[in-house]
């Protein structure tokens, strides 16, 4: 191993040092086109060869993370971690073969759309039982496609447009234009509004907690109005002179630029998304979720009965550890000096030794037991021996 | 005996009807409840107490609204905490849904701060590298080449990446969680940075043994950690214009109730269980 350990200086610029950004677009285009190919050309191979290719490939795949894991790893001239193998670095080859796998993962996921919308398509297209449930499951797939990519795009032209910004700043005479200066205008919009916002909420909190009267909350809010009022009319100030003058200042660039991302936010269809992602789906999801308190309650209610000495065991142990997430139940014990004798009784102290003494070895024992039988695992795949995995 | 069978085998549906109506009541109405700190909130609360002022975290944020009950109140309290330290951080995810929701929040509590610490911009004191699909080959990437790896989100080109090179460069990486996701780290960090954990309730039994071991240098487990960092950041900002509770302690009452319902129905359906047994009744 020590050749590989001394190969510390790297040899050059490969093919993996290759950045694919400045041509990012042949480089998908190709890459499309390449994997085309290949997925053509595997499906024109003899059956009895395709088991060889895919074992092949796959024992390939996992040698690569075996070496990644095993080559010893040293640090280069200029201070980089390496790790050699031949001419091939494993510290730059990683993020690489980590993207194609991140691909290959998104054409599974692309893959499984597919799939999904040739069933539902097909129950909707033939009128099936339940075919108007698939139809909004479908209507609801393309919407937010459709949705999150305006919202995408609405990134990308914001993007554009603060570079435009920026460019006009930087360039010799930096020009004042009619759109620059509307977005300015919602750019002190937005400031007014973040500032009345964050000034309101302090005085507004401690009104609810009944630790401010309503008159006291009353002269808050209207200092906080004034104070807006003055932000408002300097930042106009300093915008009318910019556009008397024809100039576009460094302080209304800034301005005109948290205006474009103010007005994306206002745009029809980024708030159809924002409506979809966060008013909807998000609430459905934690919805989804909730439901399993009321399984738990039930199923806990139903299968903890004590019908043996191990079972009362079990639910000891739960409880504890069950009290031991409860606040009030921690104080019941809370008056016991943790340094003492009596600090051993306590919820807390019970339920970390039973989580740190009894519980940890058992989830060791677990674990070694688990990553014996992933290696086992690992490697009959590897050599094509576990069945249904491979193309048999 | 009538009475005691209706007891031993409570229909579902009067559980639910009361769970929802201790629930929503706490929902509602909720009553302030009194907090010891675990040790483990302690710990991670006393080592982002220690991150220096420009110092880089990675948060990988694994969460949905699915567990949101309980990450929620961690992540939003995790990030109060390090914008309070002025601790730049950079926000990982392998769940499609996370990073959206990630931004959500850290621009919720950017918003709850007091205009004097919350002037944190994105790209220069924080940044949402976004979603990495395959947690294994994400995190192996991460460890191996960060620079590259966050390159391909286009974060390499922003000001907080200055001077990072390596994962070592970053002073710790906190995951906030409702998935399995630790274990990659676990099995890919190579010791380049002090690992944290916020966790599901679940998940506490099977990473109690990392942090017994130090691996992990503190663990927030779920809704009841979630109040324990915001008693700790109570504690350590009492200041007014500070906003240190929220869902962490809110949330503490209906799970209070919850649980308590829990054990009152297991003891009550056990002792029904005894009952009967004891008077020769075929269950």
């Amino acid at each position: 191993m020590n050749w590989l350990i001394a190969q510390a200086e790297p040899p050059g610029t490969g093919f993996w040092g290759i950045e694919p950004s400045s041509q990012l677009v042949w480089f998908i285009v190709i890459t499309l086109v390449v994997t085309t190919l290949l997925l053509f050309a595997i499906s024109r191979v003899p059956s009895n060869l395709r088991k060889p290719i895919s074992v092949g490939i796959t024992f390939l795949a996992g040698m690569f993370y075996v070496l990644e894991w095993l080559i010893p790893r040293s640090r280069s001239a200029a201070g980089d971690q390496a790790a050699y193998l031949g001419p091939i670095n494993f510290e730059e080859v990683v993020p690489i073969v980590s993207s194609i796998s991140q691909v290959l993962t998104g054409m599974l996921l692309a893959l499984g759309v597919l799939s999904i919308f040739r069933v539902h398509f097909g129950r909707v297209f033939k009128m099936q039982q339940d075919w108007f449930f698939s139809g909004v499951l479908l209507v609801s797939l393309f919407l937010m496609v459709f949705l999150g990519l305006a919202s995408f795009a609405g990134d990308e032209q914001v993007k554009r447009q603060q570079a435009g910004v920026d460019a006009a700043l930087r360039g010799p005479a930096p020009a004042m234009t009619p759109e620059t200066r509307e977005f300015a205008e919602t750019g002190i919009d937005l400031q007014a509004t973040q500032l009345f916002e964050s000034r309101r909420a302090p005085p507004l909190r401690l009104y609810q907690q009944r630790k401010m009267t309503q008159e006291q909350f009353g002269q808050e809010i209207a200092a906080a109005e004034a104070e807006v009022a003055t932000l408002r009319t300097t930042l106009t100030a300093s915008l009318e002179g910019a556009a008397t003058a024809g100039t576009l200042t460094p302080e209304v660039a800034e301005l005109a630029k948290q205006g474009i991302a103010a007005a994306k936010e206002r745009k029809p269809l980024v708030q159809g998304f924002s409506l979809l992602f966060e008013r909807g789906l998000l609430a459905m999801d934690a919805a989804m979720f909730s439901l399993i308190g009321f399984f738990i309650l039930s199923a806990a209610y139903r299968a903890f009965r004590i019908r043996s000495i191990e079972a009362s065991i079990l639910m000891a142990t739960a409880l504890v550890v069950l009290l031991m997430f409860v606040p009030i139940a921690l104080m019941l014990t809370s008056g016991l000096d943790p340094d003492s004798f009596q600090g051993n009784f306590r919820i807390d102290s019970v339920g970390m030794w039973l989580l740190s003494t009894i519980n940890v070895p058992a989830i060791r024992a677990i674990d070694l037991g688990l990553g014996l039988g992933l290696l086992a695992m690992a490697l009959r795949i590897m050599l094509g021996l576990e069945k249904g995995v491979a193309a048999d | 005996m009538k009475f005691w069978e209706t007891l031993y085998a409570i229909d579902r549906r009067v559980l639910y009807a009361i769970l929802i109506v201790l629930a929503a009541w706490q929902v509602l109405k909720p009553i302030t409840v009194p907090n010891v700190v675990l040790p483990m909130s302690q710990s991670m609360f006393d080592k982002v107490n220690t991150l220096k002022e420009g110092s880089l975290v990675l948060v990988e944020s694994d969460w949905t609204t699915s567990t949101g009950g309980e990450s929620r109140g961690q992540f939003k309290a995790l990030v109060r905490h390090l914008i309070r330290r002025r601790v730049k951080f950079i926000i990982t995810s392998i769940d499609p849904l996370a990073p959206g929701i990630a931004r959500i929040h850290v621009e919720e509590v950017l918003k709850e701060e007091p205009t004097d610490v919350a002037r944190y911009a994105h790209g220069t004191d924080w940044a949402v590298a976004g979603y990495f699909p395959n947690a294994e080959n994400h995190v192996l990437s991460m460890v191996t080449n960060v620079a590259k790896t966050l390159g391909t989100k286009g974060i390499t080109d922003m000001p907080i990446m200055k001077g990072i090179k390596d994962l070592s460069d970053f002073e710790a990486v906190i995951l906030v969680t409702g998935s399995s996701s630790i274990n990659v780290w676990y099995e890919r960090i190579r010791g380049k940075a002090p690992v944290g954990l916020m966790c599901t309730a679940v998940m506490a039994g099977e990473n109690i043994p990392y942090y017994a071991s130090g691996q992990l240098f503190g663990m927030v487990i779920g809704a009841k950690g979630a109040f324990d960092y915001e008693d700790l950041l109570n504690t350590a900002y009492p200041d007014e214009k500070f906003v240190n509770y929220q869902s962490g302690r809110r949330y503490m009452s209906p799970l209070f109730f919850a649980l308590v319902l829990l054990i009152v129905s297991v003891i009550v359906g056990n002792v029904a269980m005894v009952v009967l047994r004891k008077r020769g009744v075929q269950q």
